[in-house]
């Protein structure tokens, strides 16, 4: 059973001063996410947010099914089980860190004796121990980010939606994010999270889909889909017996050819990397509608 | 029970915003402010006194309960803090619950703290007035104004909440709920005037009727004639009935926010 599964997901607003004009911004949407690093990728206004905010049963689908746990996403009992974190969070800022942790730690029954204690570990994992005490309003933006992300961890959800979870961190923050998101996922928990930092997802991601005008374009493994797009290798050789190395950049139909022209000349073949289109490009390709050679 | 950590940090959230001290702060300068008015009354200057600083109370109280819930709910959506909460294990009526009841909880601490400041004020015009009232009948009085204030802010605090989930405007929002409070106010005087009157015809004394009956009557909570005027009396029968008219107009409000908030898209 998928962790998260959505079916045929459609959306369209009104647009207009009588609303009669409607705007399809999700065109059947299709994704299974299992226990893994799954990035959701898409330029803005592609329906990564809109696709998140139908999943967490903020909006409503005009079409399609969503389920958690093999459960609709409309059952609140659900939500025990997972872990949320909207773009840009924000919080009431009167208060201070540990008053909004309470909030959580009451909202899931976690009683009193417990609470220090996870605090404790939460906070060393965000890197803010100390802080709690402060009001939120003398925290900087990605110091309320941070906590906001280690409040979603209070209750051990199984699956964490992000979105946007690296934008608008410093290094360290992205940092600290990305680590605990890797230790998340050693735990056996999935991660579902949008993000436009597309380094971040190549290096995190077990699995990423690209959705473009609504529509999810593909969805594969990271490593796979890379291998893909390879569009040549660069092969190093030498003569044998020789040291000093040669190199040469040939195409995909040229490599077989190439290798065995060198075999017979009596070359010694050192390395044959392959030359990829990286994630950031692969999705530029999509937005301008090339599709590439899937 | 899961709306009660929502009232919880909504009422931590009310009380430690600037707001709350600014209004008990404006409640103290009115008070001197009712003072100096009770010096240029020609007549009887602490009924005057006493009539304005509990005027100010009245208004104030109505501020309070319309302003606290609209900006705590206005807050919450349009900065989003709402998908927080509600990606918890919270119900959209529970949330809304604890919107309210948070509102409530900071209204209870808001009269109270106003219950002594207008103590001790209506007590020191009396005092410097130099004419003697009997202070704890007095005092009496004037807790009963604010239990009925605070039932005032708990039908007014349901209106404000449903006009947060109706508008998409904070200060349409504030300002319908305020008008709703003034027209509440007068709705029972305009009412017996239209039917005493011979010039207003069958048609619109109907609809005055309806209007009546169907808007809220914030005149039922005003017992500041009561604190003020010692001979008064109010029965704990009425007292008994404007608490039910509190309840169940209150709970018939949320309810229609609620089924209006559980179709919005956030």
């Amino acid at each position: 059973m998928a962790v998260l599964s959505v079916r045929n997901l459609q959306k369209s607003y009104k647009k207009g001063f009588l609303k009669g004009e409607s705007v399809k911004v999700l065109k059947g949407v299709n994704l299974e996410v299992n226990r893994e690093i799954f990035g959701f990728i898409g330029p803005n206004g592609a329906g990564k947010t809109t696709t998140i905010k139908a999943i967490m049963g903020f909006i409503f689908p005009d079409h399609g099914e969503i389920r958690v746990f093999g459960k609709l996403n409309t059952d609140v009992s659900v939500k025990r089980k997972v872990g949320f974190l909207p773009e840009r969070p924000y919080v009431p800022l009167s208060i201070t860190g540990k008053e909004y942790l309470d909030f959580c730690a009451d909202v899931y029954g976690i009683p009193y004796y417990e609470r220090r204690k996870k605090y404790l570990k939460l906070l060393e994992l965000v890197e803010l121990v100390g802080v709690e005490e402060r009001k939120l309003s003398s925290y900087s933006k990605g110091m309320v980010q941070r906590l906001l992300f280690a409040a979603t961890l209070l209750n051990e959800p199984e699956l964490l939606i992000l979105d946007e979870p690296m934008s608008g961190l410093d290094p360290v923050g992205r940092s600290i994010i990305a680590s605990v998101i890797r230790k998340l996922k050693e735990e056996g928990k999935a991660v579902f999270y949008s993000s436009h930092i597309i380094q971040d997802v190549e290096r995190l991601s077990d699995r990423v889909a690209i959705i473009v005008g609504g529509e999810i374009k593909l969805v594969d493994s990271v490593s796979s889909l890379i291998s893909k797009f390879i569009t040549g290798y660069t092969v190093v050789y030498r003569k044998v017996g020789e040291s000093s190395l040669l190199s040469k950049e040939v195409n995909r139909q040229e490599l077989w050819p190439f290798l065995e022209k060198l075999r017979k000349e009596g070359y010694e073949i050192v390395e044959v990397e392959p030359k990829s289109l990286s994630l950031e490009d692969i999705l530029v390709s999509f937005i301008k509608g090339s599709g590439g050679t899937v | 029970m899961s709306f009660w950590p929502v009232a919880k940090l909504t009422f931590k959230e009310s009380v430690k915003e600037r707001f709350f001290i600014g209004m008990l702060l404006v409640e103290v300068l009115l008070l001197f402010l009712s003072y100096y008015l009770s010096e240029l009354a020609a007549g009887d200057s602490v009924k005057v006194g006493m009539d304005f600083a509990l005027a100010f109370y009245f208004f104030l109280t109505a501020l309070f309960a319309v302003m606290v819930p609209v900006s705590t709910l206005f807050r919450d959506i349009s900065d989003k803090f709402v998908y927080l909460i509600l990606s918890k294990p919270i119900k959209r009526e529970s949330y809304l619950a604890g919107k309210y009841f948070g509102s409530l909880m900071a209204l209870a601490l808001f009269l109270f703290a106003s219950f002594f400041i207008v103590s001790v004020g209506v007590l020191g015009i009396s005092h410097f007035a130099r004419l003697y009232v009997p202070h704890v009948i007095v005092v009496e009085r004037i807790f009963l104004l604010t239990l009925s204030l605070f039932l005032m802010g708990a039908l007014l605090s349901a209106f404000s909440t449903f006009f947060s989930i109706l508008f998409t405007s904070q200060t349409l929002a504030t300002v319908v709920g305020f008008l709703l409070f003034l027209s509440g106010l007068e709705l029972a005087s305009v009412k017996e005037l239209a039917l005493s009157s011979d010039y207003v015809s069958p048609f619109n004394k109907l609809l005055i009727k309806v209007l009546y009956y169907f808007f809220p009557n914030f005149s039922l909570y005003d017992l500041k004639a009561y604190a003020v005027h010692l001979q008064l009396s109010v029965s704990s029968l009425y007292f008994a009935l404007i608490v039910l008219y509190t309840l169940l107009y209150s709970c018939a409000v949320l309810l229609i926010s609620t089924w209006l908030f559980n179709r919005r898209e956030l």
